[in-house]
This record gives C-alpha cells, structure tokens and sequence, in this order.
C-alpha cells in the first residue's frame, strides 16, 4: 500500500517579476515500511520535495496523498494535526527547542496530543525509552546548547519517533555530523525502520550513505531523474 | 502546564528583553496608579473640602434663574429670590436621600470708601447654622464667629490681604487690637502708617431696591481647606445681606403705623400748608373724618418682590453612598412632582469655573495617563514583535513538530502576561507604597490656587483604595491585551517553513 502518493506536483516562486520553478512536475509513489532516500545536487529540489510530502510546504499544483487522503485541500489545522500524529520530522540543523532539557524535547509531541490522553507516565516513559535507544541516557537533563551535534540529531530523531509516526521524513539528517557519527544515526535510523516499520524518507547528496536505502528517487532541477 | 513551563524559561533565556518589557510595565503601572491615586484624591478633596464644606452636592435656585453658573461670580448679575420658600422646606424634609439642606444668599457687593470701587462676593446665612450644616468647615482667625442675630460680617484672612492691597486699610474685627502676627508683609512694610477699619460700607450689586450700609467686621476666617481658592467669599448675617440687597420679607414691609403718622401719610398738600394738621389750636377736620381714614387705611404698603423670607438658594448635602447624578435626578423629579418653583443643580454646574478648572485638572491627569498608556503600549508591542520574529525558527519549528497556533499564542500570552503581573504587579504595589508615602509627608499646596486644586485640598493626599487598585489591575491588563495583540498575530503567522527556510 502506498503511503505517499504524489502526481504532477509542481512548486513554484515568484521572484520579482519570474518565477523559480522548485519542482517542475514529480510523480512518486512510496510504499509503507520503505527506506528512500531522495538525491540530488543543492538546489534540485530535495528539502521542497520533503516539505511537501510532510505537509510544512503547499504544493503550487498536483495531488499529494498521505495515507490515500488528498491533503494538499487541508486546512492548517488539520496539517497541524497530519504532522503531529502521522509524521515525524529531522531537520538538517537540529531544531530543538532552547530552553527544554533532551528528556522534555522529546516529550514535547506526546504533550499536544490531547486526543490520545496519555498519561504522564506513558509519556515519559516512551521518551525514556527513546533516549535510551540513541544513546543519550546519560544526557538526558541536559539542554541543547550542553550537546554536541551529533547528540542534539539524536535528539531530534528521538523526538521524530517518539509518536511512533508512519512516516519519518529528513532532511539532510548527516550534513552537520562528522562521517562517524552520521554513520551510527543511519544505522539508528535502519534499525526503527527494520523493527517499527516505519517509513524513511531522507534527502541527501552524499553517495556513501546511499548503501541503507532501499530505493534511491535522484531529482535533478527539480525533475524526477530516475 | 506544557505553553506555562515554555514562557517561563522564555522569558528567563531572553532576559534582557523581558527586562526592557517589564520595566515598561513597571513603570507605567507605577505611574499610572500614583495618577489615579491623585486623580481620586483630588475628586474626594474636593468633595470634602468644597462640596461637603461648602457649596453641598446639589444647588436649588429660582426656575426664574436663566444662568447655572451660580455660585462663585462677583460680578454676576443678582439672584433671583426663591418662591414658596415654606413650601420647598416642607419637601427636602421629607426626602430620604438629602441628609441636610440649607438656604443661603449670594451676591456681588460694592465697597465704598477707599481707593476707588471695589467689589467682594458675600453670601448671606444663619452662620450658626452653615457651621452646623457643613460641620464646622471655618475656623475664626481673629474676632468671633457671628452668632444668632448679630449683625457683621465675616472676612477671608486671605480675602483681607487682598482688600489691603486694593484698598489700602487692613480690617480689624471690631472690638479687638491689631494683631501683628497676622499682617501680611506688604501691611508689615506700612505698619506706622498703617490704616486699619472695623466695618465697611456695602452697597447690594446691581439691585434696583439696593441701599448701603456700614457693616461690621466681626471676625477674620479660614476655610479648613482650599482657603486660597476660596478666599473671596465673605459671610454677611441673612438681615444685613437681606437690607443692602433690598429684600424685605412680610414681616418687614407690612407694618402698622402710629396714629399721627398715620395722618400724615395720607394727609393732601392743602392739609400741610392750609390750615389743616399743623395748625396751631384745635385739631383740623372732625374727628370722625380721621377714625374713618384710620380705619380704611391702617396698613400702608410697597410694591416690592418679597416672600415669606428672602434666600436666594438651598445647599443640598446628600446621605453617604448617593450617587449624584441620580440624586440630582431623583431631586428633579421631587421638584416636578410637588411643582416647586426651583432648578435643580449640580455643584460642579453650579459652582463653575472651580469645578470646570478642577475637571480640567483631573482631566489633565487622566490624559497624561492615557498618554503614557499609549507610549507603553507602543513600546512593548514592538519589542515583543521583535521578539517573535527573532524566534522564528522556536515557533516554526514547534508548529512543525504538531503545536498549533493556538499553543503558540498561549505561550506567548503566557509570557507576556507573566511579565504584566510580575512587573506591573510590582509597580502597582509599589504606586500604593508611594501613594501611602506621599499622602503621610503632607506636601502643602503653598497658598497656591491651582495647586489647592490638583490636590483637593490644602496638602497632597493621594488615595487609591480598593478601586483605585482594580482601576490599576484593568489598566495594567488593558495595555497588556492592547500590546500583545499584534505581536501574537505575528507568532501565529510563521510557518514551519519560515524556520527553515532561516537556515
């Protein structure tokens, strides 16, 4: 079943007087539990591609399906909502929030979702749990700006999963790391997927990483290349 | 609460900023709570130092009077006299609302003799009765007070001081020594030469029926309170006020005369020069034609406006806790209803300028307030803007993640409102302190008129009370709201892709 369904997506900027083309028509279909990773060069259309599959961008035209339902006619409400239950986010520059610790960063999501009517103890739980899973157990009290890089994009993953989302999406999860570190967070990532199946998307430009993937989308001037 | 542990970190990480928006709030709570605290310090002065000391709440003139400004214009014309006086008494005893009521006079005067014409504003009264009425509001100075019938009159201390300097004598209350220590410096500087009076010669302002007549001084007086503001106003005893104003009541012009003067009054030009009632011998004309002329005209009379007592207006004091206006209200109604010939008036319409300077001070006080208010809010909203646009990439990304915009504006009310009840908390605290402060130093106005009036009395009492703290707590929220609504509308517009694209 194809969790993500895009056909004919097309974004577009005006700039002044032309418009810059970001994504120029891609159709693309990505089946639950699958591993992709999306390439290009800078400025290809990876991260609008991204934003558009995860609902933090509006496609200028085309049809985008998030568990078969059109979204791209969602209000931000409900988007808000989209992103929340069903899709987890690992931004390329970390993206924490300053002033919690690595335990309540991670909580933070469980924390707006009223719906489910979590406990207090569930939630920090499963935020413990996580922690744990990427190695941060012994930072676990300790605030953003008391972490190294790599520990704030463990954060982040952590906090991307912490919803048990269908899909992860991110973007450029290595580019600020050190090749080892960035090796140890896709292997992280393998693993969630092999054992939660959860659908990974991530973009990147950096062949060596392209070996965990399971399909490979290149994009190129922001046109589907294979 | 999730948004409440966010905003309070908030404001601690960017603590210069909240610093900046607190002492805004700070201040401008402060200042605002010092304002309303003389704002309603001047409003109750007044109210107790002139209105419940002097004019009474509520004025009851003659329905013949065309101007309200009645109370404190020297030159103004003459009041009418009121109609069914009995009548009006039997009314306002009867009214719940009216705590206490008293008729008076009031009318410009000339002052004959010295250098040149000069004017005093004189209300006429039974003293003992105004000092009843207003519970002792005037402390004698020199002399004494005018007690039952006597006739005098009552000088301002600072009112003679002006009389000095237009007129050239000082007033000394008849039957007491000079009192040095009283002199003003100019009278000081001309003590050898200095010419003193005990009475003056009045002449009622602008009445056909007017006559002059010397009055004595009986005593120099101080008002309690905003005796500068009100040092023009001189006490006459209702009869002499009553005589120079030519008012006569009943009594007074409608008299019997002795049986000679009798026959004189009526008595023709022939009778005088013939050989009528001067005649030497026996008396002229019968007898009888005499008893007959005795008889049918035994009461002469003048055609003279009068009423069974002659006062021009009644001061009206109400009971505690009435409202004004609906008192003024309610005593419109009671006029209408028992057809009394009176127009019901406030003091601030009555008493004029006083009240329409001491509006325009008060007035001044709340604008600059809501100047402030303004400026704080100005301030506060645009460094809050600015603090939500430089935490582009903590909104965007918190939207990014599930929060909606709702969380975002609850966080950043959190914050801001956080600031308002810290700081602007403290600042109103710290108005009252102050106020407490001021009111206790006793700051005096100086003899200054203005100042009497911006502090309602003769000291700076600065009050806030219950009220005036709830007025400084809606103040305080109102700029808060006020300031907060933009910079929320700008937190809730940025996207999860502004704080991308920030990077």
């Amino acid at each position: 079943m194809n969790v993500i369904e895009l056909k004919g997506v097309k974004k577009d900027y005006p700039l002044g007087a032309t418009t810059v083309h970001g994504v120029r028509g891609v159709d693309l279909a990505i089946e639950e539990g699958d591993f992709i990773s999306i390439i290009g060069p800078s400025g290809s259309g990876k991260t609008t591609l991204l934003n558009i599959i995860g609902c933090i961008d509006h496609a200028t035209e085309g049809s985008v399906k998030i568990h078969g339902k059109e979204v791209t006619t969602h209000s931000d409400r409900e988007l808000t909502d989209l992103r929340l239950h069903t899709i987890g986010f690992i931004f390329q520059t970390f993206n924490l929030i300053p002033v919690l610790s690595t335990r309540e960063n991670v909580e933070f999501p469980l924390l707006l979702m009223k719906k489910e009517h979590l406990s207090r103890r569930e939630i920090r739980s499963r935020a413990e749990k996580l922690i744990e899973e990427v190695g941060l157990k012994d930072q676990i009290n300790q605030k953003p700006f008391e972490l190294s890089g790599g520990q704030r994009q463990r954060v982040a993953i952590a906090r991307a999963l912490v919803t048990r989302p269908a899909i992860v999406l991110a973007d450029e999860p290595t580019a600020n790391l050190d090749s080892e570190t960035g090796d140890k967070i896709l292997r992280l990532m393998k693993e969630l997927n092999e054992i939660e199946k959860t659908t990974f998307i991530f973009s990147t430009h950096d062949p060596d990483i392209l070996k965990y993937a399971h399909g490979v989308v290149k994009i190129k001037d922001g046109l589907m290349a294979s | 609460m999730l948004y409440m542990k966010i905003a309070w970190r908030s404001l601690l990480r960017h603590r210069a900023k909240s610093i900046i928006i607190g002492t805004i709030l700070f201040l401008a709570s402060l200042i605002m709570i010092i304002g309303d605290a003389t704002a309603i310090g001047m409003r109750r002065g007044m109210e107790k130092n002139l209105v419940e000391s002097f004019t009474g709440h509520i004025i009851l003139v003659s329905n013949e009077e065309t101007k309200d400004n009645v109370l404190f214009t020297p030159m103004a014309k003459p009041l009418k006299i009121l109609k069914d006086w009995e009548k009006i008494k039997g009314v306002l005893s009867k009214q719940d609302f009216i705590k206490d009521f008293l008729p008076m006079t009031r009318g410009g005067v000339a002052i004959l003799g010295g250098q040149g014409m000069n004017f005093m504003l004189t209300f006429g009264c039974n003293f003992e009765d105004f000092q009843r009425v207003f519970g002792n509001p005037i402390n004698v100075v020199e002399g004494k007070f005018l007690n039952g019938t006597e006739h005098g009159m009552l000088v301002n201390v600072d009112g003679r001081k002006n009389q000095y300097k237009n007129q050239g004598y000082w007033l000394v209350p008849t039957g007491t020594q000079l009192n040095k220590a009283n002199l003003s410096d100019e009278a000081k500087k001309d003590l050898p030469n200095l010419i003193t009076r005990d009475s003056l010669a009045l002449e009622g302002f602008g009445e056909v029926n007017s006559t002059n007549k010397d009055v004595p001084v009986t005593g120099v007086v101080r008002f309690r309170s905003l005796n500068s503001s009100l040092q023009e106003i001189t006490f006459l005893d209702i009869e002499t006020y009553r005589e120079i104003f030519g008012y006569y009541t009943a009594r007074d012009i409608v008299q019997t005369l002795p049986a000679s003067e009798q026959k004189l009054m009526t008595a023709s030009e022939d009778d005088l020069f013939g050989g009528g009632i001067y005649s030497s011998g026996a008396p002229a004309g019968s007898i009888g034609d005499l008893e007959k002329t005795i008889k049918t005209e035994t009461k002469v009379t003048r055609t003279i406006d009068f009423d069974t007592a002659a006062w021009n207006y009644v001061s009206i004091l109400l009971r505690p806790g009435e409202n004004l206006n609906a008192a003024v209200a309610k005593m419109k109604q009671v006029a209408k209803d028992n057809d009394l010939p009176v127009k019901v008036l406030s003091w601030k319409t009555a008493s004029g300028q006083v009240a329409s300077t001491a509006d325009v001070l008060q007035s001044v006080v709340v604008v600059f307030v809501v100047l402030l208010f303004f400026v704080a809010i100005i301030i506060i909203m645009n460094t809050l803007s600015m603090n939500a646009l430089e935490r582009t990439e903590e909104f965007g990304m918190m939207r990014a993640v599930g929060a909606r915009k709702g969380f975002i504006t609850r966080m950043f009310l959190a914050e801001t409102f956080s600031l308002a009840v810290v700081f602007g908390g403290g600042g109103i605290l710290l108005g009252e302190i102050v106020a407490v402060i001021l009111r206790n130093v006793h700051i005096g106005s100086g003899g200054n008129q203005i100042m009497e009036l911006i502090f309602g009395g003769d000291t700076f009492r600065p009050i806030l009370g219950f009220s005036g703290m709830m007025i400084g707590v809606v103040g305080l929220a109102v700029v808060t709201v006020l300031a907060v609504i933009y910079p929320v509308l700008v937190a809730r517009k940025i996207r999860p892709l502004d704080a991308i694209n920030r990077h």
